[in-house]
């Protein structure tokens, strides 16, 4: 518990040979080739979308990667055309909700699941398991039909409320609880510490990586969600940014340069969460190693 | 230790706010379907709906489109080991005190944040037989080597459309959750293992082997039963957007199939059936992770 | 941890707060506000427009982003469907009978006088069902051939004909057909679009046998023209390839992707319909002409509208009614055809000499064609005997086969008949009705296979 490792000291990588060696270098400029070669062909569709977001529509189908004609009003048009903001806002309201429900419901199964002992333990998680083997298409229509008894349809609770429970977040927080010695909560046990403050003050702390992990995926799941909302709500105020991009993409002709503008727009607030969420990762490095 | 044993007041009350939820949205609309499944459920037919017994399972098993499907599903599956493969690669590459790990997660992310059309509209377009890049690079090669090849018509062709949306699908995936996953599984191995066999001299393949691969056992179990899952379910958006599920039906994967008989022809009992049919195999498969993840992935259950 | 959810949670709050504030209130002045599925084409605000002049006090509004088949379904049973739903063609019609759906209009049809009788002749069988009316097409027309005149002059060939022939046809396609200056691919091809279906019609075959108790596409007739498509692409050079098409395609969509074609000079002929002059208008450079389809054995074309049905589950059905009363308007009509968007639903509206002179455009002279053509327009076939779609799909995949090279058009045709009296018989053994027509009609027993 004594392990204190700053910023200026990070953990020793797997294989952290002597800094200096030879070895090291060669084995430091082949993962350097390695890292830029995979992140220049993951670059290309992105920047991709912003040239295309930048050219007049006569230009999409010509072979030139860079606009001839710049068009940056492109910009203003998605935002003249359709509510844009509304579709902003309902898309981070939305999703925001729904991972703070997830983390936390599937915090709490998911201490269930991994540091207590009771019968049926497994065959319950298995029976979890089980729902997300069944494909979604099929449940659609029933899901529909206990929210429309529930009266929730075309309302924000529907694009919350059901999303706030997964099997996925339980699994893989599960998955991350078990990673955390026993001995710890057993020791705190022992000391008289309830279930709650173990939750709270051991086991949450020490899965603060699988926490944040689970809190990208399902911000970005949620921000990104189409089949859902696309069938649960209606009305326009009511729409989040991936149908309103369908907008851009109607049966009438599909207008490629405002559908990338938009989807770009669309993409910065995820790519922000990203490089801000990724603090917590290396943070995690640092209480990951506390647990020693 | 006695409480621990058996502490099932305590577990249920972590557990409700999740439970309640669970059959509500999930149990209840999953047990619907598995009724469903033994009827001639059409959503536009005015017919009275009956119970037809296992005749949907009996049409199921000798329904070659299905079986073909399947064939399919499975033949895209074949990408996933060598993208979660990729994935631990990249990881453990990044996990290294390089400069610059941020900016590489992040373009490493970038597929993954992208919105699917814009993704598959690019991908059909760098799969364009004529004017493709992939196909003036494969030309240019061919012509450099003085081979009388001819580039693959891609998704035209009926035996390269699959490899083509599996290519799609590892450069999409490798850089994606699982690498973030396995980021996070290495970030969670305690540094002192490490120091402990180096000080026993064990070389840089030796401590993948024997350090970072069983600490990351509860990381790929995870990786590898989602993927399992998410193979045999996938591949509609790509194929309905970039194929429409053809050249003569070569990309339509079991998910797809679903989608096909349940929202184009309303057949909801027959999709039910499949949707069911694709539960036993996936629980099956995910019996076998679950038996033998827990030595190969050095798994504490 | 505790304090970050406990924040977290207020946060939320807060912004459930303001989502609910910022809320819209629907004013409508009063007026009930009608919801109408179709696409979001450009016309449709004018059309509103009109109607809300028609009747002050309703409101009507467009719902795009619902207009999917499977939804409209589902929330129409849940009870949010929409007032007035838009059929892309004749099968959607049946879907949406058969799910229950469709308000019968016949009565009222009657008193307000919008009958199948002031439409086109073609109309009818995709407005009625069972001699019931359930709908009004909301711009129907015949698919015909454009052509690029400055390719035609260019390359020396004369305008078709109103009665060509297929044989002219190809020569004429062929001559159209140019390479690039290092003759490695087409500069521009004779035609595109050309519809197996329609090439069918043309050389007197069809898709079900008159009593619709099965496929005919084995027979000589359909063989014979699915051959002379392929040919128009592997014989003649005349007309892309599927790869060729993907390749022009490109970034683009593919609806808007022909259209550009049109007007990028890539093309000499396009099968299109009349709405492909709401993009071409606005190029005043491209100089069009338009001609029938040719004739094979006999002349055939394919009839295509939107149809107009009303939601019977709606609580505003009646009021509804007015969009059909709309859509056999003098006003809406002229609208469609000025606009370009079609034919008027009411063929008297096409009779007169403001729909073949627009005095806007008045190099569009060929507006003739698109109203003689409608004499040859033929609706998609249906049989009661199996699901519209299947049949369908069965269909594409075989022509998908052919088009890729790897069945001969013979092989491709007789297979996907066998595949459709099959799945007949699948079909009509789960339908005990059925199943007993079937069989008198054939008479035979059904026994599967």
């Amino acid at each position: 518990m004594a392990l204190d490792f700053t910023d200026q000291q990070p953990p020793r990588p797997p294989g952290g040979v002597g800094p200096r060696s030879v070895n090291a270098i060669l084995w430091r400029g082949a993962g350097y080739v390695v890292l830029a070669l995979t992140a220049l062909t993951m670059m290309l569709p992105f920047l991709w979308m912003v040239s295309t977001s930048l050219k007049p529509l006569s230009e999409v189908q010509s072979g030139h990667f860079l606009p001839q004609e710049w068009r940056p009003e492109n910009y203003l048009e998605v935002i003249t055309k359709v509510p844009f903001g509304r579709y902003y806002f309902n898309s981070v309201f939305v999703a925001l909700w729904v991972t703070f429900g997830q983390v936390l419901t599937s915090a709490l199964a998911a201490y269930a699941f991994s540091r207590l002992r009771w019968a049926w333990r497994d065959r319950v998680f298995l029976l979890y398991l089980g729902t997300l083997m069944v494909p979604g298409l099929v449940t659609l229509i029933p899901n529909y039909w206990v929210l429309t008894e529930l009266r929730l349809i075309n309302t924000y609770t529907v694009l919350i409320l059901p999303a706030c429970f997964s099997a996925y977040g339980t699994f893989l927080l599960r998955q991350f609880m078990l990673t955390i010695p026993a001995s710890l909560d057993e020791s705190a046990e022992i000391d008289g510490a309830s279930h709650w403050c173990i939750f709270w003050d051991i086991v949450m702390p020490l899965a603060r990586p699988g926490l944040v992990v689970l809190a990208i995926f399902t911000f970005m799941g949620n921000y990104q969600s189409f089949f859902w909302p696309l069938v649960m709500v209606k009305d326009e105020y009511l729409r989040t940014l991936p149908i309103g991009l369908l907008f851009f993409d109607s049966s009438y002709g599909r207008e490629t340069t405002l559908l990338m503008a938009a989807s770009v727009m669309a993409m910065l607030p995820l790519i922000a969460l990203f490089v801000v969420g990724q603090r917590f990762f290396v943070r995690g490095i640092q209480l990951g190693a506390v647990k020693g | 230790m006695s409480r621990r044993e058996n502490n099932w007041p305590v577990a249920l009350a972590f557990l409700a706010p999740n439970f309640l939820g669970f059959l509500a949205f999930m149990a209840l609309p999953v047990l619907f379907s598995l009724v469903m499944a033994f009827t001639n459920w059409q959503m536009t037919e005015n017919a009275p709906l009956e119970f037809v017994g296992f005749s949907n399972f009996a049409d199921l098993l000798s329904d070659k489109r299905f079986w073909g499907f399947f064939g399919n599903t499975l033949y895209l599956m074949l990408g996933i080991p060598v993208s979660i493969a990729g994935s631990l690669f990249l990881a453990v590459i990044l996990h290294q005190r390089l400069r610059g790990v941020v900016l590489f997660r992040t373009m490493f992310y970038l597929p993954t944040i992208t919105s699917g059309v814009a993704l598959f509209i690019l991908w059909k377009a760098i799969f364009n037989p004529e004017f493709g890049p992939l196909n003036n690079m494969l030309n240019a090669l061919f012509d450099a080597l003085r081979l009388q090849a001819t580039a693959p018509e891609w998704l035209l062709s009926v035996a390269w459309a699959k490899p083509a949306i599996m290519i799609m699908g590892i450069w999409t995936a490798v850089g994606g959750t699982n690498m973030l996953l396995y980021l996070a599984g290495l970030s969670n191995v305690p540094p002192e293992l490490y120091e402990a066999a180096q000080l026993d001299g064990a070389g840089k393949w030796a401590l993948f082997r024997h350090v970072t691969w069983p600490q990351l056992g509860p990381t790929t179990f995870f990786i590898v039963v989602m993927s399992a899952i998410g193979g045999l379910q996938g591949g509609f958006e790509q194929a309905r957007v970039m194929t429409g599920g053809g050249p003569a039906e070569s990309t339509i994967t079991l998910g797809y199939y679903i989608y096909q008989k349940g929202f184009e022809e309303y057949q909801l009992g027959y999709a039910s059936t499949i949707a069911w049919v694709m539960f036993i195999i996936i629980f099956v498969m995910t019996l076998i992770n679950w038996k033998f993840g827990r030595s190969a992935f050095a798994m504490e259950v | 941890m505790r304090t970050l959810f406990a924040a977290s949670f207020v946060v939320l709050v807060v912004l459930s707060l303001i989502a609910q504030a910022t809320k819209p209130t629907r004013d409508l002045g009063g007026r009930l506000r009608l919801v109408w599925t179709t696409d979001d084409n450009p016309a449709r605000q004018e059309q509103i427009a009109i109607f809300d002049r028609q009747f002050p006090h309703l409101k009507l509004t467009i719902d795009p982003n619902n207009n999917d088949q499977s939804k409209i379904i589902v929330q129409t049973m849940a009870g949010i469907g929409p007032d007035i739903i838009d059929c892309y063609d004749r099968r959607q019609l049946h879907t949406y009978y058969q799910a229950g759906i469709l308000q019968d209009i016949t009565e009222w049809a009657r008193e307000a006088g919008t009958t199948p009788e002031i439409c086109w002749e073609a109309a009818r069988e995709n407005m009625m069902i069972e001699g019931r009316q359930y709908g009004f097409p909301t711009n129907p027309g015949p698919w015909v051939i454009f052509y690029n005149k400055d390719i035609f002059d260019r390359c020396g060939v004369p305008y078709p004909k109103d009665d060509w022939t297929w044989d002219d046809f190809v020569a004429t396609a062929r001559r159209l057909t140019t390479k690039n200056p290092d003759g490695r691919r087409n500069e521009t091809f004779g035609c595109m679009g050309y519809d197996l279906m329609e090439a069918i019609w043309q050389n007197g075959g069809s898709f079900y046998s008159a009593d619709g108790t099965h496929c005919t596409l084995g027979e000589p007739a359909a063989i014979e023209a699915a051959q002379w498509l392929m040919d128009l692409q592997f014989v003649h050079h005349c007309a892309p390839s599927p790869s060729e098409e993907e390749a022009m395609a490109a970034a683009g969509g593919w609806g808007q992707g022909i259209i550009t074609l049109f007007s990028a000079q890539r093309l000499g002929m396009i099968r299109y319909g009349r709405w492909g002059l709401i993009v071409w208008r606005k190029d005043p450079k491209l100089r069009i002409g338009v001609a029938p389809l040719p004739r094979g054995k006999q002349r055939a074309t394919t009839f295509v509208t939107r149809i107009s049905v009303l939601n019977k589950k709606s609580p505003y059905v009646r009021e509804a009614f007015n969009f059909i009363k709309f859509l056999a308007s003098e006003e809406y009509g002229n609208q469609i055809n000025d606009s370009a968007d079609n034919l008027a639903p009411v063929r008297r509206l096409c009779e007169t000499d403001r729909f073949l002179h627009n005095p806007r455009y008045p190099q569009e002279d060929y507006n003739e064609v698109f109203r003689s053509e409608m004499k040859y327009a033929r609706s998609v076939e249906l049989s009661k005997f199996i699901n519209p779609y299947v049949a369908h799909r069965i269909f594409q995949r075989h022509l998908d086969l052919m088009r890729n090279r790897q069945e001969t058009p013979e092989v491709a045709m007789k297979t996907a008949a066998a595949e459709i009296d099959r799945e007949m018989l699948v079909f009509v053994s789960k339908r005990p009705a059925l199943q007993r027509e079937y069989e008198r009609l054939t008479g035979r027993a059904v026994a599967l296979p």
